[in-house]
């Protein structure tokens, strides 16, 4: 092109690296509002289940360690529940198994789901077609349907084979999101450089695209982990899943058959109300927050 | 009613800036020129020089970030920057129409054709029934050129030309007294591009009313003109006559840009312009042109060049001719 | 429109329908133990007395057909379900499991077409006005507040209504269809409907707060997208009135892709109002679900799943028909 039509202003599209973006994404990290309020509710959530636990008996979480239904005082902080429960125990003994649950089908579903998103964006064709079928039918029926039945025949679970269970409709969102997205990076100028030097299909994937996706991917895995946590919690209050280890949708279905709300016993299922909306507030904080990093033209909109 | 004897537009010491974090971009920085009644005239410089930036405040058109600072916009003896909100969104496309940078996206995906006309000139309450507008709409795509049946196309039915057409036939819905057309064919290929251009020129004509024409380069444009302004780094830095120009361009920019439109008789590229333009957050102190000008002086670097008429008709922002430097 | 669109939308539908129901019927045979002897034996852990028991295990044999080679027992089980024929309720034999939901659709088709229409008008709306530079201050506030709860569940925040406007202020009540004792009149009774209605609003109130948030953030995004072509700038320039700016130019195209979205997240919406139902114990169909879990009525749970993944996946065929009719552009390819 003639010097007459360059502009000192047009951007060069330089070859993204990817150890430029990892630390801008710790940079932005600290520097955005969202993601810092974001993470910072998790923590202090996680920090408090966590720490609480260590200190606190895990025997009081039985029925009966306590007296029943009394409301908050020195010696239970957050009360009992109407079989003698401390609430407190409950609280800090059951917000980590949640956010496990959230953890373990999160990961899952995204490493599935950013494999799966990579192959049918990158390769196109039949593959791709068939990916993305499977991957909308899977987002047309929704997974509390699928994990009622199969819970209803599985019942009494664990922790970790709901977190499976769950993981197993987990996959589809981000396979979808990072599908769309790898599509659009093959049309980006690095790919066919990266040809012409002599990189082979695979550690194009790998080196060129993935990097560029790392937005994208902990955006799924954050969608998914809130995601799981949220089916997790709807199937126990349906009287399905894990009821028997302490977590916060058992906390919630407890309360919810105790009629609690009628009860005015505010103290049994306020806290984990409060827990779960301080969890997906947080989590969807964050989220947001790695939508706008993806895509800058949503920032700076309405505060 | 028009009153002839007062140019159509007046645009005095027009500024306009868009605010960066780290300062303002002096996108447009003391533009001031005239529009005569019924003339064509050519805006030329390089992009990014803030054509479109200066167009877009004579309609009162700049978004945030960017800020009209100063500056007088007189449109047929009102100023528009002045306006009330009711009676710039009247006089808007009733007395200056815009055909648009970037036509291909500046018609609405989702809107036939027609509806995209029709609600133009009834929000303007011309006094025309809907069936009268939709006649008139007609007419319009026939004096572009376009079949009737476009009128029910959506805009992505439409090749790039046909949609250039469909604008030029938009903006003449309202006869309007002055049209901008913003580098309306450089989107198009090479035949196309001629024929869009003789259109519009055909239409203007037509109207009786005035173009102002924006492009980046001496090309294809100059034929059809009668006086070029040429810009350079937010400021017009020439005005004349286009054969003036041509033939005896006074600004060695405008030499330059000049001597870099490709040759046919030679078969090959004019060499282009040494150096890129600066950047408009912090422009050189001085002539904006003095980095790249091979007639650089000691004046240059320090004194900001007026635009003045240093021959009939034709005016000039460079030292060279200040107080007889140079002979001419 | 045109036909391969067609197919294809067709064609989906009836995969998802045929994956759903194949699943359905996977499940209990993938189970430890045969699946009559798993309802059974549920029956029995729960210590219920059966009368009729020897009925139910013929009828549920036969259903299964379990001597029967599985490809057999298959094919009929999908010939069934084409007659919608979902089989018998153990809780309440010989009641079908059609007739359970054909007792309960209305009130959960009531609730949730009434909620997801409005949560998604009001939702858009909501989102191309926070962007709008126009709008008041306000109505911004207002706006991003709707914004904040986007991620807080339908439940939780059913919650929060009950308490604070059926349990502190007494306003509103707090669960079924209708005040106790209460039976409707001749023909149309209109009091009878209105207090149908009245029982309604909280849950209603719960789906559609919390439902909002989600198209705000949606539309947002859009509106910003929308706000920066072209086409907004030319329509500024021709003069038009500010009013028709934003309906026809700026929210008509940055709520194309919401109904695709509308699609995605049916699935979500109807599993958040199941459970919202059963808070109310609002007689629909997520109410019926949990008492067949409850008393472990195994056909009335897959009954349900499955006739609300039909729905989902009926509204969702609907949607991609309306579609092409709002965008002209649409000879389809998915992004
Ligand atoms: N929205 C904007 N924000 C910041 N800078 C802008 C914006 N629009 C234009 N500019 C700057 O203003 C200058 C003039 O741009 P423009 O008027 O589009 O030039 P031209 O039409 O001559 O190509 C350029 O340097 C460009 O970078
Ligand atoms: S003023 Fe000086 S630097 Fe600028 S164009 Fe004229 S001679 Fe060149
Ligand atoms: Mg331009």
């Amino acid at each position: 092109m003639a010097a007459t039509t360059a502009t000192s202003t047009e951007t060069v599209e330089v070859e993204p690296k990817p150890q430029g973006r990892i630390s801008g994404i710790i940079r932005y990290w600290l520097g955005n509002w969202k993601l810092s309020l974001g993470t910072g509710m998790i923590v202090v959530l996680l920090g408090f289940s966590v720490i609480g636990s260590l200190q606190t008996d895990f025997k009081k979480t039985r029925v009966g360690s306590s007296p029943f239904s009394v409301p908050p005082s020195a010696e239970y902080p957050l009360g009992t529940d109407n079989v003698g429960r401390d609430m407190y125990a409950l609280m800090v003994h059951g917000i980590h198994p949640s956010l496990k649950i959230g953890l373990i089908a999160g990961i899952l579903g995204t490493v599935i789901g950013t494999v799966l998103g990579l192959v049918a964006g990158y390769s196109g064709g039949l593959v791709d077609t068939v990916i993305s079928t499977f991957a909308d039918i899977v987002l047309t029926i929704p997974s509390l349907m699928i994990l009622v039945v199969l819970a209803s025949y599985l019942r009494s679970t664990t922790i970790e084979l709901t977190a499976i269970i769950i993981a197993v409709f987990a996959w589809a969102g981000p396979t979808r999101l990072i599908r769309s997205q790898a599509l659009s990076l093959r049309e980006r100028p690095f790919v066919p450089l990266a040809k012409l030097s002599g990189q082979g299909d695979f550690e194009i994937a790998i080196r060129q695209i993935l990097p560029n996706l790392l937005p994208y991917i902990m955006a799924g895995f954050v969608g998914s982990v809130s995601g799981a946590i949220l089916a997790s919690v709807g199937i126990q209050l349906l009287g399905l899943g894990p009821l028997l280890t302490p977590n916060l949708g058992m906390v919630l279905n407890s309360a919810f058959t105790g009629a609690a709300l009628f009860r005015g016993m505010w103290w049994w299922w306020g806290p984990p109300a409060v827990a779960l909306i301080v969890l997906f507030v947080g989590l969807f904080l964050i989220s947001i927050a790695l939508d706008e990093f993806a895509n800058p033209r949503l920032r700076g909109e309405a505060k | 009613m028009i009153d002839k004897s007062q140019p159509v537009l007046k645009v005095e010491d027009l500024q306009v800036f868009y605010w960066s974090k780290r300062g303002p971009i002096r996108a447009v920085d003391g533009v001031s020129f005239t529009i005569k009644r019924n003339e064509r005239f050519g805006f030329i410089g390089e992009s990014g020089c803030g054509k479109t930036t200066t167009m877009m405040a004579v309609l009162r058109l700049i978004k945030p970030p960017g800020k009209i600072e100063n500056g007088r916009v007189i449109l047929d003896g009102q100023d528009v920057l002045k306006m009330e909100k009711e009676e710039l969104r009247l006089t808007r496309w009733s007395k200056i129409a815009l055909v648009p940078q970037g036509a291909m996206n500046s018609l609405n995906p989702i809107m036939r054709i027609t509806d995209q006309i029709e609600d133009t000139i009834m929000t303007h309450d011309v006094g025309a029934t809907r069936e009268q507008a939709r006649a008139r709409i007609l007419s319009l795509l026939d004096m572009v050129e376009l079949p009737e049946r476009v009128a029910r196309m959506y805009p992505h039915e439409l090749s790039g030309g046909m949609k250039q057409r469909a604008c030029i036939a938009m903006a003449t819905a309202l006869e309007p007294q002055l049209i901008i057309a913003d580098e309306p064919t450089s989107a198009l290929d090479v035949v196309v591009q001629k024929a869009v251009m003789q259109t519009l020129i055909g239409v203007q004509e037509r109207l009786g009313s005035s173009l102002i024409l924006i492009g980046h380069d001496m090309g294809l444009t100059a034929q059809v003109l009668d006086r070029i302004g040429v810009m350079y780094a937010g400021k017009l830095v020439e005005v004349g006559e286009v054969q003036d120009i041509y033939k005896r361009p006074l600004h060695p920019y405008t030499q330059a840009l000049i001597g870099s439109l490709p040759s046919l008789k030679e078969k090959k590229k004019g060499g282009g312009i040494p150096g890129l333009p600066p950047f408009l957050l912090n422009p050189p102190a001085g002539c904006v042109f003095h980095p790249r000008c091979q007639h650089a002086m000691d004046v240059c670097r320090q004194k900001v060049p007026v635009l003045r008429e240093h021959r009939p008709n034709q005016l000039a922002a460079c030292h060279l001719y200040e107080e007889s430097n140079v002979p001419i | 429109m045109n036909l391969q669109y067609l197919l294809k939308r067709v064609g989906l539908f009836l995969l998802t329908i045929w994956v759903a129901s194949t699943l359905n019927f996977l499940i209990p045979r993938l189970s430890p133990g045969d699946p009559v002897g798993a309802i059974l034996g549920a029956m029995q852990a729960q210590g219920a007395t059966i009368a009729n028991s020897a009925e139910i295990i013929e009828a549920f044999r036969a259903r299964f057909g379990l001597d029967e080679p599985v490809y057999v027992q298959y094919v009929k089980y999908l010939w069934s379900l084409a007659h919608l024929d979902l089989g018998y309720s153990i809780a309440h034999f010989p009641s079908t499991v059609t007739d359970i939901i054909s007792n309960s659709i209305p009130y959960t088709l009531g609730l949730l077409s009434v909620t997801t229409v409005l949560t998604f008008v009001i939702g858009i709306f909501a989102g191309a006005l926070l962007v709008w530079q126009a709008t008041p201050r306000a109505a911004k506030t207002l706006i991003t507040i709707f914004l904040m709860l986007a991620p807080v569940p339908y439940y939780l925040l059913a919650m929060i209504l009950v308490f604070f406007f059926s349990f502190t202020l007494g306003i509103f009540p707090n669960s079924g269809i209708t005040s106790p004792g209460r039976i409707p009149g001749e023909g149309f009774d209109i009091n009878y409907f209105l207090d149908i209605v009245y029982h309604s609003i909280l849950p209603a109130l719960s789906i559609m707060i919390a439902g909002i948030g989600g198209w705000v953030l949606g539309m947002r995004g859009m509106m910003v997208t929308v706000l920066g072509e072209d086409y907004l700038t030319l329509a500024e320039a021709k003069g038009l009135k500010n009013r028709r700016i934003f309906l026809r130019y700026a929210l008509r195209n940055a709520m194309l892709p919401q109904f695709t979205a509308l699609a995605i997240t049916l699935g979500y919406v109807v599993s958040g109002s199941v459970i919202v139902e059963l808070l109310f114990s609002f007689p629909g169909m997520g109410y019926q679900l949990f008492r067949a879990i409850s008393s472990n009525d195994f056909p009335v749970i897959q009954g349900i799943t499955f006739f609300l993944v039909l729905s989902i996946a009926t509204a969702i065929l609907g949607i991609d028909l309306i579609y092409p009719l709002l965008d002209p552009r649409i000879t389809y390819n998915r992004k």
